[in-house]
C-alpha cells in the first residue's frame, strides 16, 4: 500500500478514566479516555481534563525539630476558644494558639507511637498506647477528670463511638479485646462502672486490632487479616481482609475505604459499607505492587469528600523513583492518579480554621502540619507532574505511521508544560512547550516514525496548575505508511 | 580543528541575532525528578559525560523549551545513574532530556572592515528558551560584526571560532544566511534541533550541486584566466585547482596557456605516453648539495645503468644505477643545489608544452618547461564547481539565491515528510519552475558553432 494521509482528525480529548496502568489492563482494552501513568494530576477538575493538583502550606514553623508528627485533631467545642488544632510530637502535644504559634500542652507522652485523638462530651483525650490524657481546650491536659474518666481510661491506641459508649482498643496485653465504657451518665462516662469488654475472636490467626471505626450503629473492627462488625451486642466475623494501618481507614460518602497488605493478590485498597469489602485498586495495581511492605503500617490518608489520598512511602517505577507516593482515589469518578508530594504525610486530619474554612491538615516527618490543596507549590518546592496518556495507533496498529504534521495541544492554563512523544518503546523525545491556548507543533523532521505512540505532558511548576485540554491530530498530519 | 562557529540569523537595524549552537550527544534523562537549587541528578544513564577540565556543559530540557537551563557537570562521574552539576536555577520533572552543549554564552564583537581587527563589544548569555540570541547594539556601531559563543563556565573557559563578518546593512542576497533566513521564514520554521544549522548548510550545498548539473556549462561556473601559478625551469606537472568540476579528464579545461601563449592541446592519456617515448622522469628522494657524488631518486628504475640526468635544465653524468636503493652515483660535481621533489628526467628537451593530459587533479605536460618560460603564468580558463558552504556568511555560487532558497524549503518540507516528497509536491513544482526558468535564461539567444575535429595526420598541408 502506498503511503497516504489518514483522513481523518485525531483527538485525545478526555481522560475522564483516570489512570488504568498496564498492569491491570491490556493496550488493546484500555479505554482512549485513560492514561497510563499520572503523577500529580486531577482528572476531575474539571471533569474530563487534566489539570495538575494544588500544593500543600505549611502552618507555622516546624512543631519541634525535626520529629514525625505523630498525630493530629481538630477538637471542636461550644466554647469557639477551646476549638484548637491539637498535635502529637516528641512526647509533648501542641495546640496553635490564638497568634498561629505551635505551643506545647501535654507532655510525658511516648516518643514514637502515634498517637489517636477522640473528642467526646467537650473534651479530647489522647492515647498513645501507654498513656491518655485528656483536656477542655488542648492546652492544659490532665490525666484525672472525671467526664472521660481519665484515671481508668484502658491502656489502648484506637477509640471509637458506640451508641454513647467510647470503645477503645489496642492494648498489647489483650490485643484481641475492645473495652467500651458505660453509657454516658450524668455527661459522663466510666470505666469501671457499666463498662464492659469484648474479646474479638481471640487467636484466629488474623492478629491484633490494628484499627477501629464507627458505621453508622455498628463499629467495623480491624486486625492484620481480618474485620468485624459489633453492635454492642453482637460480634460478627465479616471476613479476611484487614488492614495493618488504623491511619489508613478513612470513611467518605460511599462507605469506608481502606489499605490491606496480606496475599499475593490481595493487598490493595477495598470499600466495605458494612458487608464483605471490594478491592477498588485494580487500575493501579502495578503501583500498589511497588509499596514496600516496611511502608504497609504508616499508609495513613484523608478524603476531602472528593477524594481519598493514601500516602504510600516513595516508589521505584519504569527505573523511576517517585518520592512521598500518595495513590489517590476520586469518590464519584471511582478514578485513581498519583500524587508524589515533597513531604511523608503519616497523620491527617480536618480542620475548620479560624476563618471558618473546612480544610485538610497533614502532619508530616519533618515536624511539619501542612494544610492540602493549599498554594501552588509544595511548601515550596515545585510540584513535578506528568501524564502518559493512551497509547495512540490511528489506524492498524500494525501499520507503521509518520507524524509529518501539526499536533494541536490545547491548555486553559500552561505553566511551564511540556509535550513529549514516544515512539514504540524508544525514549520520549520533547515536542516543545505548550505557551498559549491552542499550541501548534510541527511534528516532521521529528522522525516520529512508528506503530504506536504515546504522548506525555510533563512540568515542574511552582505557579496556577496547568489545566490540559487535549491534543488534536489534524488531517493529513499523519501518513499511513502501510505495512513495511 | 576549532570549536562550531556561531551562525548569525540576521543583522539590522542594529540587533544581532544569533542561532543557538548544537546540542550534542550523549542524550540522556531525568529518572528522578529534581528541585530547584537542586545538584545532584538521577539520570538513564550518565555514560559519555565527564567532569574532566573543561568539564562538559548538560543542557535541560532543550533550547527553545520553558525551564532550559545550562549548567555544568561539578562533580566526578562514576559510571551509572548519578551526576553531580551546579547548583539548578530551576526543578525538572521526571523524563527530563539531558544533552551536552559546548557552550553557554555568545561574544559579540565589531571591526570597521571585514578583516579589521575586532573590538569586543559584549558576551551575552545564550538565550536558552528562546530559539536565537538577540543582541542589541546600544552604544558604538560598527560596519562588520562577528560573534563567537563562550565556555564560561568551564575551569578553562574556551571560545568557538568566530562567525563570518556580517555587514552592518545586513546580508547580501547571495549569502547563505540571506538564503536560510527567508527560507525558514517561509516555512515558519526555525533552525532548531529538527533542522540543524549543519543539516541546512549541507542541503544548500546539495542544491548547489543539484541545480550545477542541470546544464552541463553555466556561464557562471566559468573561471575564465585563473592563474594556476607561475612556469618554472623544468616543470612537467602543473596541480589543477580544486575546485575544478571534474578533475580527473579535460572536460572541465577551456583552455591552458603559458604567458602570452596560445592554448595547449589536449591529448588523451594513450597518445600522452606515446609521445612521452624514451623519457625516463621521476624525482628527487634527497637534497642535493654542489659536492655530492650520489643522488637519490625516488624511482631510479627506468634510468639507464650510466648515462646523464636534467635537474632543472642542467644535464650532470652518472656512471652507476643502483635500482635497489634508486641511488646514481658516479657525479663529479653539480652547479647548483637542488631540492628533494625536484623533477629529474632522462633523453629528454626542454622547450615550450603544447601538449597536456589530466591525470589524478594534475596538468601533465609533452615537455619539461624551459628556462625561456621561467617566471610567466599558467592560464587556466576552467569549469568549476559550487564552492561548499559551511557558515551564513558564506556565498553561494549559483546565480540564482530564490533557486536555492525554494530548494531549502523543499528539503524542509521533506524533512518534515519523513524524507519522501512526491514529484507533484507543491514544493518541487515551484523549485523545477525555478530552475527551468534559470535554465532558459543561460541558453536563450546561444548560437551553437559547431567545429569539426580533425586529427592532425589528416590535415592536408601545401
Amino acid at each position: 500500500m502506498a503511503s497516504q494521509p489518514i483522513g481523518s482528525i485525531f483527538i485525545a480529548a478526555d481522560a475522564s478514566s483516570g489512570l488504568i496502568d498496564n498492569k491491570s489492563v491490556g493496550v488493546s482494552l484500555l479505554p482512549r479516555n485513560a492514561v497510563t501513568k499520572a503523577i500529580n494530576v486531577l482528572f476531575d477538575r474539571p471533569r474530563g481534563h487534566i489539570s495538575q493538583r494544588l500544593g500543600s502550606t505549611i502552618i507555622d514553623n516546624a512543631v519541634d525539630g525535626t520529629n514525625d508528627i505523630l498525630g493530629l485533631h481538630n477538637h471542636r467545642s461550644p466554647t469557639a476558644a477551646n476549638c484548637n488544632l491539637v498535635v502529637g510530637c516528641n512526647t509533648k502535644t501542641y495546640y496553635l494558639n490564638g497568634s498561629n504559634q505551635w505551643t506545647a500542652g501535654a507532655t510525658g507522652l511516648h516518643a514514637t507511637n502515634k498517637y489517636r485523638f477522640i473528642t467526646y462530651l467537650d473534651r479530647v483525650g489522647v492515647m498513645d498506647g501507654a498513656t491518655f490524657k485528656s483536656s477542655a481546650d488542648c492546652i492544659t491536659w490532665v490525666n484525672n477528670n472525671a467526664t472521660l474518666n481519665d484515671a481508668n481510661w484502658p491502656t489502648s491506641k484506637f477509640a471509637t463511638i458506640l451508641n454513647t459508649r467510647v470503645v477503645v482498643a489496642g492494648d498489647s496485653s489483650n490485643p484481641d479485646t475492645i473495652s467500651l465504657s458505660s453509657l454516658v451518665s450524668a455527661g459522663a462516662i466510666s470505666w469501671t462502672s457499666g463498662n464492659k469488654t469484648v474479646q474479638v475472636s481471640p487467636n484466629d490467626g488474623a492478629g491484633g486490632i490494628t484499627g477501629l471505626t464507627g458505621n453508622g450503629r455498628v463499629i467495623l473492627i480491624f486486625k492484620q487479616r481480618g474485620m468485624y462488625r459489633y453492635d454492642d451486642n453482637e460480634l460478627q466475623r465479616i471476613g479476611y481482609v484487614g488492614t495493618p494501618s488504623h491511619e489508613s481507614i478513612c470513611t467518605d460518602d460511599q462507605g469506608i475505604t481502606y489499605f490491606f497488605g496480606q496475599g499475593a493478590n490481595g493487598v490493595g485498597f477495598y470499600r466495605t459499607q458494612g458487608g464483605f469489602p471490594e478491592k477498588i485498586s485494580r487500575a493501579i495495581t502495578r503501583w500498589v505492587e511497588a509499596i514496600s511492605a516496611s511502608q504497609y503500617t504508616n499508609i495513613a490518608c484523608y478524603t476531602d469528600s472528593k477524594k481519598v489520598e493514601w500516602t504510600v512511602g516513595s516508589i521505584t517505577l519504569d527505573e523511576n523513583t517517585y518520592t512521598n507516593v500518595s495513590l489517590v482515589y476520586s469518590i464519584s469518578d471511582r478514578t485513581w492518579t498519583v500524587f508524589s508530594r515533597a513531604d511523608r504525610f503519616t497523620v491527617f486530619s480536618q480542620y475548620i480554621d479560624s476563618s471558618g474554612n473546612m480544610t485538610v491538615v497533614g502532619g508530616d516527618t519533618d515536624s511539619e502540619v501542612q494544610t492540602i490543596d493549599s498554594g501552588y507549590s509544595d511548601n515550596g518546592t515545585a510540584i513535578f507532574s506528568e501524564v502518559e496518556m493512551a497509547p495512540m495507533v490511528f489506524s492498524s496498529r500494525g501499520a507503521t505511521k509518520y507524524l509529518r504534521g501539526d499536533v494541536i495541544a490545547m491548555a486553559e492554563h500552561f505553566q511551564g508544560l511540556e509535550l513529549l512523544i514516544k515512539v514504540d518503546n524508544g525514549r520520549f523525545v520533547p515536542v516543545g512547550s505548550i505557551n498559549k491556548l491552542n499550541k501548534k507543533f510541527e511534528l516532521g523532521g521529528l522522525n516520529l516514525r512508528g506503530n504506536q505512540f504515546v504522548a506525555k505532558l510533563k512540568s515542574a511548576n511552582s505557579q496556577e496548575p496547568w489545566e490540559f485540554v487535549g491534543l488534536e491530530f489534524p488531517i493529513g498530519s499523519i501518513i499511513d505508511e502501510g505495512y513495511i | 580543528m576549532a570549536y562550531q562557529a556561531p551562525s548569525v540569523k540576521r543583522v539590522e537595524d542594529n540587533v544581532i541575532r544569533v542561532y543557538h549552537p548544537e546540542k550534542m550527544e550523549p542524550i540522556t534523562y531525568l529518572t528522578a525528578s529534581v528541585a530547584a537549587a537542586g545538584t545532584t541528578l538521577t539520570v538513564k544513564s550518565n555514560l559519555g559525560f565527564s567532569n574532566t577540565d573543561p568539564e562538559d556543559l548538560l543542557l535541560f530540557e532543550g533550547f527553545g523549551h520553558e525551564g532550559a537551563e545550562i549548567k555544568r557537570v561539578n562533580g566526578a562521574v562514576t559510571a551509572g545513574t548519578s551526576l553531580t552539576v551546579q547548583s539548578l536555577t530551576f526543578a525538572h520533572a521526571i523524563d527530563t532530556e539531558i544533552s551536552k552543549v559546548l557552550f553557554d554564552k555568545v561574544e559579540i564583537s565589531g571591526a570597521s572592515t571585514a578583516t579589521g581587527s575586532k573590538t569586543s563589544i559584549a558576551t551575552v548569555n545564550i538565550n536558552i528558551s528562546g530559539e536565537y540570541t538577540d543582541y542589541i547594539v546600544t552604544s558604538t556601531t560598527y560596519n562588520y560584526y562577528f560573534v563567537r559563543f563562550y565556555n564560561s563556565l568551564a575551569t578553562t573557559p574556551y571560545y568557538s571560532a568566530y562567525s563570518n563578518a556580517n555587514a552592518a546593512t545586513g546580508f547580501d542576497p547571495k549569502n547563505v544566511g540571506f538564503i536560510v533566513r527567508n527560507a525558514f521564514e517561509s516555512k515558519n520554521e526555525a533552525i532548531s534541533d529538527r533542522f540543524p544549522i549543519n543539516w541546512v548548510l549541507d542541503m544548500l550545498y546539495l542544491g548547489e550541486l543539484d541545480i550545477s548539473k542541470r546544464l552541463k556549462r553555466w556561464s557562471w561556473l566559468n573561471s575564465m584566466n585563473y592563474d594556476a601559478g607561475d612556469a618554472a625551469t623544468g616543470d612537467f606537472e602543473l596541480a589543477l585547482p580544486t575546485n575544478i568540476e571534474d578533475d580527473e579528464t579535460q572536460k572541465s579545461i577551456l583552455g591552458l596557456r603559458i604567458g602570452t601563449g596560445r592554448n595547449l592541446t589536449y591529448l588523451d592519456r594513450t597518445e600522452y605516453e606515446n609521445k612521452l617515448e624514451g623519457i625516463a622522469f621521476t624525482t628527487l628522494a634527497a637534497n642535493i648539495s654542489a659536492l655530492d657524488t650520489t643522488v637519490t631518486l625516488t624511482d631510479s628504475n627506468d634510468f639507464e645503468d650510466s648515462g646523464s640526468i636534467v635537474i632543472v635544465g642542467e644535464s650532470y653524468a652518472y656512471t652507476a644505477n643502483n635500482r635497489s636503493t634508486n641511488v646514481l652515483s658516479g657525479f663529479t660535481a653539480f652547479s647548483d643545489t637542488y631540492t628533494a621533489g625536484d623533477n629529474v628526467f632522462q633523453n629528454v628537451s626542454f622547450g615550450e608544452p603544447k601538449y597536456y593530459t589530466v591525470d589524478n587533479g594534475t596538468i601533465r605536460f609533452d615537455v619539461p618547461v624551459h628556462s625561456d618560460f621561467n617566471g610567466m603564468n599558467y592560464w587556466l580558463d576552467y569549469y568549476k564547481t559550487p564552492t561548499r558552504v559551511n557558515s551564513v556568511g558564506d556565498s553561494v555560487t549559483v546565480n540564482d539565491p530564490y533557486a536555492l532558497q525554494l530548494w531549502l524549503e523543499m528539503q524542509v518540507e521533506k524533512k518534515k515528510n519523513g524524507g519522501a516528497l512526491s514529484l507533484d509536491h507543491p514544493a518541487v513544482i515551484t523549485y523545477e519552475l525555478r530552475v527551468a526558468k534559470l535554465i532558459e535564461n543561460e541558453i536563450h539567444g546561444q548560437t551553437v558553432r559547431l567545429v569539426p575535429v580533425i586529427p592532425e595526420n589528416r590535415i592536408l598541408r601545401r
